[in-house]
C-alpha cells in the first residue's frame, strides 16, 4: 500500500532523508524507529504531502504523493507529532470540523464521530475546549481526528509520547485492534512499543536506512535479546557487546 | 464554484471568532473606538457638524482598519505554524489555496459583521435628519473593500512569519503605506528624485484615494479593479509563500 | 538566507505586477463609474449633455491644477486636491458626452515654465504660495478658432454650481449672440459702464457715482442688457422683460408692459409690498412702507395673480437668523424669510427646484384672482403650510420681536413666486389716454388715445416673484478673499427665471447642483423651540422693565418740595428692586438659554452612548450566553 523509492529531502545542505526506500503493505503495523533528528517525521510529512520530497517519490495506494496530493490525503490519517489541535475548539467541534473536512455525508457525522470517541475514550470531555484537556486526552483526541473517516492507511508520528503507562497500553491496543485491515506506520523511540505492537521494524539513522525486518529478527541480532543494545549499535555504528549485526 | 473544503473552513473559522472572547474583543473596542471618535473630538465631531452623513464615520474607518484589521489577520496563518496545527490542516485533504481562501473570507467576513455592527449610526443619522442612505451605503462597500485590502495584506505578513508581533508590525506598515501612498508629503518625496510618471504610477496605488472617492458615493470601475487586484494579488502571494514553504 | 531571499523577491514581484495592473486597469476602466449620490453630483444632467451634443466643432480644455505645489503646501490644501479630482473627474465625463468633440488636457504648471505663462496668459489667477512656489487652479475652453473662455479660479466653495459653470462656459464660447433683456426698474439697478478714470473725475466734481446692481452686472455676462426707460410707450426688440420694483410706473408705462405681455412677450417681474433696499425716493416719509412698495396689479390681474395688499409673508419655520442692530444677539427675525427645499423642490419647476437656500427680505404674498380662466398658473416657490401673511406699521419695522409675537402660524402655504403661462386679455381694452409731450408745441392737443392688442395674439409667460431686496448685492452676494460671490441661490433663482424665459432651456437645466438640505431637523426643531422660549423671557424681562420705569416716572411727577427725599429715597429703593428683579429674570432667560443648549448636548450624549456602548453591551451578553451554555454543557458530561 505504501511505497517509498530513493526518497531523499535536503534542507539546504543538511540531508534530511537520504535515499530511503521501502514499502508497507495492508495488515502491516511499521515501527519506525531512529534517533531524534534521524529523519523519521520528515519522512511522514513527505508520506502525508506537508512537504515535498527533494528526490525520489512515495506511492499510498497506488497513487503519487507528488502528483495527487488530494486522494492521497483523503486516503490517510495522519497524526503529527507533539498532537497539534486548535485549542480554542471545543472536542465535538473540532471532530465535527475535520469530518466535514474529510467529506464524510452528513448523515454519518454523528454516528461516526461517537465512534471515535467510543474507541479513544473521550466521552467524558467531548463539550470541553481542547485547551483545557491534559495531554492525555489531546493525544487521543488527535488519534480520533486521525480515524474518523476510516482510513486505509494510518501514520502515526510518536503516538504514545508523553503519556502515562495505562494511556501508553490503551492506545497500543487500541493500534492492535485497527491493524487488522490497515497500514500502519508509527515512529517511536520507545523500543518495546515495537515489540509489543509492530509487525515490521525500520530504522534510520542520518536520513538512511539501517534496518529493515521484523523485531524478532531485530531482537535476535543481539545474543541477550536486548533490542537497546542492537538499536544503540545500529544507529551510533559503534560496536555493542553481544550484537552481532 | 467555492469548494466543499473553502466551506467547511470558513465556518469554522468564522465560528471559531465568536466561541472565543477573541472576537468579542475586537468587535467591542472597534465599535466603542468608532462611535467615540465619531462622536468625541471638537469641531470635526459628526454632531456638531450638524449634517446627516456618515463622513465624519468614514473618515476615521481606515484609520482604525490600519491598526485593527492585522490585529485580526494576525493570527491566520502565524498562529497555526507556532501551534503546529497547520501540519494538521494542510494533510487533510485541502489544498493550500483552499485554505488560504476559507480563512480569509471568513476575517473578512468578520470585518463585515464589525462593519455591520455599527449600524446604530445609520440609524442615528436617519434619526437627526435626511441623510443620502446612497452614498452611505457605497460608504460601506468601500470600508468593506478597504477592510479587504489591508486584511489581504495582513494575511501575507501572517503566512511570511510564526512569530504574530512581527506579523502584526509588518502588516500595519504595509497597509499605512498604501493608505498614505497618495498623500502629499509622500509625493513630495518622491518626486525629488524620481520621474513624473513613477510618482503617477505610485499615486494610482493610494487606498485612501480610492477610499475617499468611493465613500464620496461614486463608484468607478476602477476603484473596484484597483480594489480585486490588491486583493487577489496579496492573497495569491500567501498562497505562492505557503506552497513554497512545502518545497522548502 | 535562500529562503529570506526567495520571500524577497516574491513580495518585490508581486508588488511590481500589482502596480502595473491597478495602473492598466485605471487607464481602462477609469470611465464606467456609477454615481451613488443623491444629487447625481458625478452625473452629467441632461442640459448640460444636450449642449454637449449640440457641439459641431472641436474644443479644448485644460484643467490647471499646480498640484506639485500643493502637494509641497499645507494641509488646508488637501481640499484643493480632493477637489481637483472631483472637477477632473467632471470634465471627463464632459468629454465622455461630446462625441469626441471636447478634448481635456491636465496641466500641473510650474513656476517660470511655459505652461505657467499660457496659464497667466490666459486670464487664470496665481497665488504665491511660498517665494519659490506658486499655485493655479482653473480651466480653459478654447475652440477652432481660438477664441478662449476660462474660470480663472476654483472655489470649493463654489461645488454647487460647478457643473453650470463649466457647461455655461461651452455654451457661450459656440453661442456668441446674447439674448437680449429689457431691463425696466425703479431702482437704479443698471446704470452706464463709467471707466474708473470717469468716476474718479465724477467723484471729484461731486457728482454721486452710481453703480450697476452686482446682479445686473453678473448678467451682462449671459445676456445683452437693454435698458428701459421707465417712462415707454412700448417696448420692443428684447427676448425677455426684466422688471424690478415698478414703483410710481405711469399708466403708459403699464399699458407697454401690457402690450408687450399681448404680444407674446416674456416677463420676469418682481415686486416688493417693501423694498428695504429702495433708498432712491423716500417721497413721502408719511407714507411709511407704502412709500417702497410696488405692484403691477393694475395691469397682472388680468394674468391672474395679485399682490396682496400691504401685508408681508411670514413663516416661523423658515425664519433667517441675523441681528437687528449691530450690537443685539443675532436672532429669527421674521421678515428674514429663508426658503430651503420645502419651498421649491415640492412644485418640481426646474426653475426652483433644486435651490436650497434662498432669503427673502420682508416679502410679500400673491393670491391668485378668480375670475381668470384657462391660464396656466403654477406656483413655484410658497412658504411651508405653516405660513402666514402679517401687517407691520411703524415702530414694529425696527421691532422684530413684536412682529414675532403678533405672528399667528397658518395652514397653507402662502405662494411667493408664480410662473404664469397662457394667453390674457389686456387690461386696457379700450386703450389709454396719455400726455402729449409738451416739446411739440405746434398743436393744442394735449392728450392722445392710444389702442393696442384687446387680448393676446400669441401665448406670454410671466414670472413673478414677491421680493426686490433679495437681488440686491447686499442679500444676494458676498465679498471674500477671492472677490464677488454669490452667498445664495437668489441670483440662481432669478437667473433660472430668465433663462428659462428667454430660450437656452438646456443651459436652465443644468444650474444648481443645489446642495440638498442634510441638517439634522430634530436638533434644529428644539433650538427652534428652545429660541421661542427664551423670545418669551426676553419680552417679559422688556414687559417689567417698562412697567418699573413707568413707576419711577410716576414717583418723579409726584415729587415736590416736601417730599423730595422721600420720594428720592423711594426712586432709589425701587430702582434696587427693579435691578434685582431684572438680573432674576436674566438669569431665568440664561437657564431657558441653557436648558436648550443643554437638551441638544443630552440627545448628543445619548445618541453617542447608543453608538459606543450599545451594541459592546449586547454582544459581552451574547458572548457570556454562549460562555454559560458551553459551562452547562461540561457540567453535564461529567
Amino acid at each position: 500500500m505504501i511505497k517509498v523509492n530513493q526518497l531523499a529531502k535536503n534542507y539546504g545542505p543538511i540531508k534530511a532523508v537520504n535515499n530511503l526506500t521501502f514499502s508497507a503493505k495492508k495488515g502491516d503495523v511499521l515501527g519506525f524507529l531512529g534517533p531524534n533528528g534521524a529523519g523519521k517525521s520528515t519522512t511522514m510529512k513527505i508520506l502525508t504531502g506537508f512537504i515535498s520530497p527533494s528526490h525520489g517519490d512515495a506511492t499510498v495506494c497506488g497513487l503519487s504523493v507528488e502528483d495527487y496530493p488530494i486522494e492521497v490525503k483523503s486516503k490517510i490519517g495522519y497524526m503529527p507529532e507533539n498532537a497539534p489541535l486548535y485549542d480554542d475548539m471545543t472536542v465535538l467541534d473540532f471532530l465535527s470540523f475535520i469530518a466535514d473536512l474529510r467529506e464524510i455525508p452528513k448523515a454519518a457525522i454523528t454516528h461516526k464521530i461517537q465512534e471515535v470517541l467510543d474507541l479513544c475514550a473521550l466521552n467524558g470531555v467531548k463539550h470541553q475546549t481542547i485547551e483545557t484537556l491534559s495531554k492525555g486526552f489531546k493525544r487521543r483526541l488527535s488519534l480520533a481526528q486521525a480515524l474518523i473517516h476510516d482510513p486505509e492507511v494510518l501514520i502515526l508520528d510518536e503516538p504514545t509520547d508523553g503519556l502515562d503507562p495505562n494511556q501508553k497500553h490503551d492506545v497500543r491496543e487500541l493500534i492492535k485492534k485497527l491493524s487488522h485491515n490497515k497500514c500502519i506506520i508509527l515512529s517511536t523511540h520507545i523500543l518495546e512499543e515495537v515489540e509489543s505492537v509492530c509487525n515490521r521494524a525500520i530504522i534510520i539513522s542520518n536520513g538512511e536506512k539501517k534496518f529493515d525486518g521484523t523485531p524478532e529478527e531485530l531482537k535476535n541480532k543481539s545474543s541477550e535479546h536486548k533490542l537497546d543494545d542492537v538499536f544503540r549499535a545500529i544507529t551510533t555504528g559503534e560496536s555493542v557487546q553481544g550484537v552481532n549485526l | 464554484m467555492i469548494s466543499h473544503s473553502v466551506k467547511v473552513i470558513f465556518k469554522k473559522e468564522l465560528k471559531n471568532y465568536f466561541s472565543s472572547p477573541l472576537g468579542y474583543v475586537f468587535l467591542t473596542i472597534f465599535i466603542f473606538a468608532i462611535g467615540y471618535v465619531t462622536f468625541e473630538p471638537g469641531r470635526g465631531s459628526f454632531f456638531q457638524m450638524r449634517q446627516s452623513d456618515l463622513s465624519a464615520f468614514f473618515k476615521y474607518v481606515p484609520w482604525l482598519f490600519i491598526i485593527l484589521v492585522p490585529a485580526v489577520s494576525m493570527k491566520l496563518w502565524a498562529e497555526e505554524k507556532k501551534s503546529g496545527t497547520i501540519e494538521l490542516l494542510l494533510t487533510l485533504p485541502v489544498t493550500v489555496t483552499e485554505a488560504v481562501l476559507g480563512k480569509f473570507l471568513a476575517a473578512w467576513a468578520f470585518l463585515a459583521i464589525a462593519l455591520i455592527c455599527t449600524f446604530p449610526l445609520v440609524l442615528t443619522v436617519a434619526y437627526l435628519g435626511n441623510p443620502d442612505l446612497g452614498v452611505i451605503f457605497i460608504g460601506y462597500i468601500a470600508s468593506f473593500l478597504l477592510a479587504g485590502s489591508f486584511l489581504a495584506i495582513g494575511n501575507f505578513f501572517s503566512a511570511l512569519t510564526k512569530n504574530q508581533v512581527v506579523s502584526f508590525i509588518l502588516s500595519v506598515v504595509f497597509c499605512y503605506l498604501f493608505f498614505m501612498a497618495g498623500s502629499p508629503p509622500t509625493l513630495e518625496f518622491l518626486s525629488s528624485f524620481s520621474p513624473k510618471y513613477v510618482v503617477n504610477l505610485f499615486e494610482s496605488l493610494s487606498v485612501l484615494d480610492h477610499f475617499s472617492s468611493m465613500s464620496a458615493g461614486l463608484i468607478a470601475l476602477g476603484d473596484l479593479w484597483f480594489y480585486a487586484v490588491l486583493i487577489t494579488g496579496w492573497v495569491f502571494g500567501s498562497i505562492v509563500l505557503l506552497t513554497d514553504k512545502k518545497q522548502a | 538566507m535562500k529562503k529570506n531571499k526567495t520571500n524577497l523577491i516574491i513580495i518585490a514581484f508581486s508588488i511590481l505586477s500589482m502596480i502595473f495592473m491597478i495602473h492598466i486597469g485605471s487607464i481602462i476602466g477609469g470611465k464606467l463609474k456609477v454615481d451613488f449620490t443623491e444629487e447625481n453630483l458625478f452625473t452629467l444632467s441632461d442640459g448640460s449633455k444636450a449642449i454637449l451634443k449640440q457641439l459641431t466643432s472641436p474644443l479644448k480644455a485644460t484643467l490647471y491644477y499646480s498640484k506639485t505645489a500643493a502637494n509641497k503646501g499645507s494641509e488646508g490644501i488637501k481640499t484643493f486636491n480632493l477637489y481637483s479630482e472631483y472637477i477632473n473627474s467632471l470634465l471627463k465625463e464632459y468629454a465622455a458626452n461630446s462625441r469626441n468633440n471636447l478634448k481635456l488636457e491636465f496641466v500641473d504648471p510650474r513656476p517660470d515654465t511655459k505652461e505657467e505663462e499660457a496659464a497667466v496668459a490666459a486670464g487664470l489667477k496665481r497665488f504665491n504660495l511660498t517665494e519659490s512656489e506658486t499655485y493655479i487652479f482653473g480651466l480653459v475652453i478654447e475652440n477652432e478658432s481660438g477664441n478662449k473662455k476660462i474660470i480663472e479660479f476654483f472655489d470649493p466653495a463654489g461645488q454647487e454650481n460647478i457643473e453650470y459653470n463649466i457647461t455655461k462656459l461651452i455654451y457661450s464660447i459656440n453661442n456668441p449672440r446674447k439674448k437680449t433683456i429689457g431691463v425696466l426698474s425703479s431702482l437704479p439697478v443698471l446704470q452706464e459702464d463709467v471707466s474708473p478714470y470717469m468716476m474718479q473725475m465724477m467723484q471729484m466734481q461731486g457728482r454721486k457715482v452710481e453703480r450697476s446692481w452686482i446682479f445686473t452686472q453678473l448678467l451682462k455676462e449671459f445676456f445683452t442688457l437693454k435698458k428701459i426707460n421707465t417712462e415707454v410707450e412700448s417696448i420692443e426688440a428684447v427676448d425677455a422683460l426684466l422688471i424690478i420694483h415698478p414703483k410710481g410706473f405711469s399708466e403708459k408705462t403699464l399699458w407697454a408692459i401690457d402690450q408687450y405681455v399681448m404680444d407674446g412677450g416674456s416677463v420676469l417681474a418682481l415686486v416688493d409690498p417693501n423694498a428695504i433696499t429702495d433708498t432712491t425716493s423716500p417721497a413721502n416719509p408719511m407714507q411709511g412702507p407704502k412709500a417702497s412698495s410696488s405692484d403691477l396689479n393694475r395691469i397682472s390681474r388680468q394674468w391672474g395673480v395679485e399682490l396682496i395688499d400691504n401685508q408681508y409673508a411670514g413663516d416661523k419655520y423658515l425664519t433667517g437668523k441675523g441681528r437687528f442692530s449691530a450690537n443685539s444677539a443675532p436672532a429669527r427675525i421674521l421678515p428674514l424669510l429663508n426658503c430651503n427645499q420645502k419651498c421649491t423642490s415640492v412644485h418640481k419647476d426646474a426653475i426652483s427646484s433644486q435651490l436650497s437656500n434662498l432669503m427673502l427680505i420682508y416679502p410679500g404674498a400673491f393670491k391668485k384672482v378668480d375670475f381668470i380662466k384657462d391660464v396656466s398658473i403654477t406656483p413655484i416657490l410658497t412658504t411651508t403650510d405653516k405660513g402666514n401673511t402679517y401687517t407691520a406699521e411703524g415702530y414694529e419695522f425696527s421691532n422684530p420681536a413684536a412682529l414675532w409675537e403678533k405672528f399667528s402660524e397658518g395652514t397653507k402655504p402662502l405662494v411667493l413666486g408664480y410662473k404664469i403661462i397662457g394667453k390674457f386679455k389686456s387690461a386696457y381694452p379700450t386703450g389709454i389716454t396719455v400726455d402729449v409731450d409738451n416739446k411739440d408745441k405746434k398743436s393744442n392737443v394735449k392728450t392722445k388715445t392710444l389702442t393696442g392688442l384687446t387680448a393676446s395674439t400669441k401665448e406670454a409667460a410671466i414670472i413673478m416673484f414677491s421680493d426686490v431686496d433679495f437681488i440686491h448685492d447686499q442679500f444676494a452676494f458676498k465679498q471674500n478673499m477671492f472677490g464677488t460671490s454669490i452667498s445664495n441661490n437668489n441670483s440662481t433663482l432669478v437667473m433660472n427665471a430668465l433663462e428659462s424665459l428667454a430660450g437656452s432651456k438646456n443651459l436652465m437645466s443644468v444650474r444648481s447642483k443645489g446642495k440638498l438640505n442634510r441638517s439634522f431637523d430634530v436638533i434644529d426643531k428644539i433650538e427652534f423651540e428652545a429660541d421661542q422660549r427664551t423670545k418669551n423671557k426676553v419680552t417679559l424681562i422688556s414687559g417689567r422693565i417698562q412697567k418699573f420705569q413707568k413707576e419711577l416716572n410716576m414717583l418723579g411727577r409726584a415729587a415736590n418740595e416736601n417730599n423730595i427725599a422721600l420720594i428720592q429715597n423711594e426712586s432709589i429703593r425701587k430702582k434696587k428692586q427693579l435691578n434685582r428683579a431684572i438680573a432674576k429674570l436674566k438669569s431665568e432667560l440664561r437657564e431657558a438659554k441653557r436648558e436648550g443648549r443643554e437638551s441638544i448636548e443630552i440627545i448628543g450624549k445619548r445618541l453617542q452612548y447608543i453608538n459606543t456602548l450599545l451594541i459592546p453591551m449586547i454582544l459581552v451578553f451574547i458572548g457570556f450566553g454562549i460562555y454559560r451554555r458551553r459551562q452547562k454543557l461540561i457540567n453535564k458530561q461529567s
